[in-house]
């Protein structure tokens, strides 16, 4: 999570205002491509204006000066007119960069795409290809090529056209990567696309602003790298010149008549100049993130735009939240994340604050040491006092103080909170040395001793480990170490655990809590589990929205929630089922299955003989860890992946290719949809490439489709971004359900939607389920789901079925032991 | 370390491989007669039969390839037929001036570039970063032949400080003093344009790292800016910078052409560029191969240099 949270960004989204209004407000991009335009238009029209011949010769009237009367740019050293010849020359460097740039995109882009799409064979071949000729300075190599075809324009062009496929092909490939493995490519396999469809209709609207940046950033240097080869004498060969070409012609001409130089040398560099800067206005508007005031650098603390500063007063308390407001700018919207927040914590004692995502919890954590980042955050009201000192009026370097010293925090990803390249070790002497003022010696022996405390095994050892080289728990403890490292009197875990597997979590909990206590470090414990922080903190407030909606002795809280968004958030896990019937003959089965990946050189068993069944009309659901292998076994179903052994039986004969008669609801909500189609548009292919149909039988039926699966007729125009994860997800549903399937495979369809939704969702299956006589297979880590809906379970343990069989009897056997 | 440098540099074997059968095809893929085209138009027929067979041209490809290769680990390049002498001992004359300057000029550009560019990042928005950003789209906007002769026709011509070129050699009379006269202009002017790249990729990472979770958490530990700038944020921006340090010794490298051409350099690539035209065939393919080599060793290094700061490659 970062410091914007999701109602946060979720708000950026809706204040980003349309490309061509971005375009339009840089004034400088949009002059840029008004100065490119001119040119290209002028140069377009070269022989339709009324100009001397460029390649007249008039040896009595050479090097006539500037501003001659029949020459306004006088002429050169053969007495030709240098206006005609800069503008036919630019007509010939322009024509002849945009074609290059054309022609290198194209290949380079198709040779990325495929390389990107087909698989590590054909990948491997083509990059191999590629790296050997980006093993050549590519301005030599381009210098090698008109060496073996001689020296003319066309094969100048020829040769930047070579060596600039690499850059192409690379770039295109990388962002093909990016989304060949997404899910929404599997998804739009599933709805019928063949593999070049994918590749056209799928990644290519994906990966066309790469393509188009690119290309933006790149007709530039052609045109320079062109414009060398004839300064050279390589390219354009006389009396025929570009640009390049003038200059070299005028080289030894520069202290005798400079202007002959000039005149060529200006407009090459004005027209690199305005392609470049209209280049980067075209990037900033495809891909604003790295527009130039979008990467904002956040400063040493949050600023602080109050009117008036807080009185003093005296307290004990280690920190007092009063009405504080921090919110965020964001283009012309204001974010008010955290909206009137008052908290205290008392010496030694720990309290919880307690919230879904995008409540501002975080937000509020990262405001009491001024650390939301700032722009686009900034404290707008109130005040946080700690020990009676207001740190929002406290300078920087007793910030700094504070920081790691009284104030410690611990986050949530250790692994992103690490800084990869130094050793734990030296992250942790670094706090000591700030606040201690030890030597290095004893700080590093104090770090390991800490490490030791928080029982890493062999720290002395481990404290010369990078982040990477420890476990996910190994790392937080590393963090809870930097925090503890000077006994603050506060410290701040922001989810602490949210990252950490099950078993991990308890662990690590134990440890933060046990050490605060032993310490009398007051905790301020952030988390979205209120059963969880019940147990740990004393008292507990809840946030809602920006604001508290509940707060007291956790125990009350939680036996007597009064605001109603606090009893949602305690709502009990149990799922409105449905009733069971025992028949149904097998739809699917499963006969000693296997798949087997080969990574990195080891052969990896992911799905180890698996035989299992799912009954016509019921829900079988695959229970496993992460890692099980339930989700290759998923995707086997599917027909995604092929089995390496074993067969797969669907009503009868084997089935090698099971089209639409098998769909999948995916785990990764935004993952597996096209972030480039509309939600019309999504639905619509399974309709045209499975289905077949054609024109407004595909808009009826998708309209019938949204209709059953809850979303109004307006959604169709909608990107995916524009949904919530409950519509999205939705989305999903009436995707996989628009190729006409007989079965669904459900593959975490929850795991990544709120308490509240997941509920609505599940209801929304059910009754699917229910009125088109499915079967599913739902993939499922969360027992409270399967309980709800399956008639079967089978249980999946390092790719084997370690139990299968009726629901209520598989569950019950394995309540103690594997839960 | 050890056990990534040796296989990395085991990967230099397809790379070698690669460059090899490249350069072997400029001649390969020659257009009408090979023997002819190197001993020139007016070159008799019995010198041109006598060529062929000792070229070994009238055998097939893969052939001709292997006794190239064969020649080639002798030491044997081939003779120039328009200087008269080897290639070898032409490319031996001609290489050190060339890594002299691509050497200058990359320290140059690389110094500036990541101090120029950790301060526009640092100073983002303010009017020192606009400065630098105008700065290095000038510089990635001009051709480095013309920026060359504006530096001549300023500081050799008209305020003559500097000599206007026509270094001839680096051993000479004048001494190191004398090479470094010649040696400011032609370094300049190649470190210009890779450094505003080198600049704007600095500007760039750097803030992609200052919005990292661990620079955050630098600050919760109550660092100072400039540790967390230098100890956290710079050190990480290097793993993304170096690369491209490494591109851009390709680019000088190449781009020595036209700047040794302007300034009468006497090194590799006005060699190549003056071999071209009197089409001498055997040293051009012996620039090309010998200036892809240098290049191939300056990426092992930066490589290397690579994994020395990022420890999760080290072990990748």
């Amino acid at each position: 999570m970062s410091v914007v949270d999701a109602g946060a960004s979720a708000g950026l989204i809706a204040a980003r205002p349309g490309a061509w209004r971005r375009l339009l407000r840089s004034r400088l991009g949009t002059s840029a491509i008004a100065v490119v335009g001119i040119i290209a238009v002028i140069a377009l029209a070269a022989p339709l204006l009324p100009l001397p011949d460029p390649d007249a010769t008039n040896l009595a009237g050479r090097l006539q000066p500037l501003f001659s009367p029949s020459h306004v740019l006088g002429t050169d050293q053969l007495g030709r007119d240098l206006l005609a010849r800069l503008i036919w020359a630019t007509r010939t460097s322009l024509s002849v960069g945009v074609s290059a740039a054309a022609i290198a995109a194209t290949i380079g882009s198709a040779i990325g795409l495929v390389a990107g799409y087909g698989g590590r064979l054909v990948d491997g071949v083509l990059l191999r290809v590629v790296d050997v000729l980006m093993a050549f300075p590519y301005l030599l190599l381009a210098l090698g090529i008109v060496a073996a075809l001689g020296p003319s324009l066309v094969h100048a062009m020829i040769a930047i056209v070579v060596v600039n496929i690499p850059f192409f092909a690379r770039t295109v490939r990388g962002a093909t990567l990016a989304s060949a493995q997404s899910d929404f490519v599997a998804a739009a396999r599933l709805s019928g696309r063949s593999h070049a469809g994918v590749v056209a209709f799928e990644l290519l609207p994906n990966v066309m602003p790469t393509i188009v940046i690119a290309l933006a950033a790149s007709i530039g240097w052609m045109i320079l790298e062109t414009a060398g080869l004839s300064f050279l004498g390589l390219g354009a060969q006389p009396p025929e010149a570009d640009l390049g070409g003038m200059l070299g012609e005028g080289r030894d001409l520069l202290p005798v008549a400079p202007h002959v130089v000039a005149v060529p040398g200006l407009a090459i560099f004005v027209l690199a100049l305005v392609l470049n800067l209209a280049g980067d206005a075209l990037r900033d508007v495809i891909d604003p993130r790295l527009a130039h005031g979008n990467l904002r650098r956040a400063r040493a603390a949050t600023s602080v735009e109050r009117a008036a500063p807080a009185a003093p007063r005296q307290s004990d308390a280690v920190l007092e939240i009063a009405d504080l407001a921090t919110h965020f700018r964001l283009g012309a919207s204001l974010i008010r994340a955290v909206d009137g927040v008052s908290l205290a914590v008392g010496a030694g004692e720990a309290t919880g604050l307690v919230g879904l995502s995008g409540s501002g919890k975080s937000v509020t954590a990262l405001s009491v040491a001024r650390l939301v980042a700032s722009p686009p955050g900034f404290i707008a009201a109130g005040s946080i006092f700690h020990r009676g000192e207001d740190i929002l009026a406290a300078s920087l370097r007793r910030l700094q103080q504070l920081r790691g010293g009284r104030i410690a925090y611990v986050f949530q990803d250790p692994l992103a909170a690490l800084n990869p390249v130094m050793p734990v070790g030296a992250q942790i002497a670094e706090t000591i040395r700030r606040h201690q003022g030890l030597g290095r010696t004893a700080a590093w022996a104090r770090a390991a001793s800490l490490m030791e405390g928080l029982r890493i095994a062999d720290a002395s050892r481990r404290a010369f480990a990078y982040p990477h080289e420890l476990s996910g728990g190994e790392r937080q403890r590393v963090c809870i170490a930097i925090a503890l490292a000077n006994d603050p009197d506060l410290l701040i875990a922001d989810e602490p655990t949210t990252a950490l597997d099950t078993v991990t979590q308890a662990a690590v909990l134990g440890l933060l809590t046990q050490q605060c206590r032993a310490r009398g470090t007051a905790l301020l414990l952030v988390s979205h589990d209120i059963a969880l922080v019940a147990g740990l903190c004393r008292s507990i407030s809840v946030m809602h929205a920006g604001k508290i909606v509940e707060s007291g002795d956790a125990a009350e809280v939680l036996v007597r929630p009064q605001h109603p968004h606090t009893q949602r958030l305690l709502a009990p896990a149990v799922f409105a089922g449905r009733s069971r019937e025992q028949d149904g003959a097998a739809l699917l089965k499963l006969e000693d299955v296997s798949k087997t990946f080969v990574r990195g050189g080891h052969r990896v068993v992911a799905v180890d003989g698996v035989s299992l069944s799912a009954r016509r009309g019921k829900t079988l659901a695959i229970v496993g860890e992460s890692g099980s292998g339930k989700t290759t076994l998923a995707r086997i179903i599917t027909g995604l992946l092929v089995p390496s052994s074993g067969n797969v039986w669907l009503d009868g004969p084997p089935q090698r290719k099971r089209g639409r008669r098998v769909q999948m609801v995916f785990q990764g909500i935004a993952g597996s949809l096209n972030p480039r189609k509309t939600v019309g548009q999504i639905i619509a292919t399974p309709l045209r490439a499975l289905l077949g149909l054609k024109g407004a039988a595909v808009e009826t039926r998708v309209a019938e489709l949204m209709e059953l699966v809850g979303l109004g007729p307006e959604y169709a125009q909608r990107f995916p971004h524009e949904l919530s994860g409950g519509q999205a997800q939705r989305v999903g549903i009436a995707r996989a359900l628009a190729g006409d399937p007989e079965l669904l495979v459900l593959d975490e369809p929850l795991s990544a939607l709120d308490r509240p939704l997941q509920q609505q969702i599940l209801t929304l299956l059910l009754e699917v389920q229910r009125r088109l006589g499915l079967t599913y297979v739902l993939v499922s880590h969360d027992l409270d789901v399967v309980k709800a809906v399956a008639d079967d379970v089978a249980v999946v343990q390092r790719g084997r079925v370690t139990a299968a069989g009726p629901a209520a009897e598989v569950l019950s056997r394995s309540a103690g032991a594997d839960t | 370390m050890l056990v990534y440098a040796a296989r990395r540099v085991l990967l230099l074997v397809p790379v070698l491989f690669g460059i090899s059968v490249l350069v072997f095809a400029l001649i390969a893929v020659l257009p009408g007669n090979t023997a002819q085209a190197i001993l020139g138009v007016f070159a008799s027929p019995e010198n041109v039969a006598g060529l062929t067979s000792e070229l070994g041209l009238d055998r097939p490809l893969p052939q001709q390839y292997l006794t190239w290769v064969g020649n080639l680990l002798h030491g044997d390049l081939g003779r120039s037929y328009v200087l008269h002498r080897p290639v070898l001992d032409e490319i031996a004359d001609r290489l050190p001036p060339t890594l002299l300057l691509a050497g200058t000029a990359l320290l140059i550009s690389a110094i500036f570039g990541l101090l120029l560019g950790v301060a526009a990042a640092v100073y983002q928005n303010s009017w020192r970063d606009r400065l630098i950003t105008l700065a290095v789209l000038v510089g990635i906007s001009t051709p480095p032949f013309l920026l060359g002769m504006l530096l001549i026709l300023w500081f050799a011509v008209s305020l003559a400080w500097l000599p206007v070129g026509g270094m001839t050699d680096l051993f000479g009379d004048g001494g190191a003093v004398d090479v470094a006269r010649h040696l400011v202009l032609p370094s300049l002017t190649l470190a210009a344009v890779a450094g505003a790249v080198i600049v704007r990729l600095t500007r760039t990472s750097m803030l992609e790292v200052l919005r990292q979770d661990y620079i955050r958490s630098a600050r919760a530990k109550g660092l100072g800016e400039g540790a967390v700038i230098f100890r956290h944020a710079f050190r990480n921006a290097l793993i993304a910078i170096v690369p491209v340090v490494g591109l851009e010794a390709g680019f000088v490298l190449g781009g020595a052409a036209y700047i040794e051409t302007v300034f009468q350099w006497p090194g590799i690539g006005r060699m190549l560029v003056n071999a071209i035209a009197t089409r001498d065939i055997l040293l051009v393919q012996g620039g090309v191969l010998v200036v892809a080599l240098s290049y191939m060793l300056i990426n092992l290094a930066t490589d290397l240099v690579q994994a020395a700061l990022d420890p999760r490659i080290r072990v990748a």
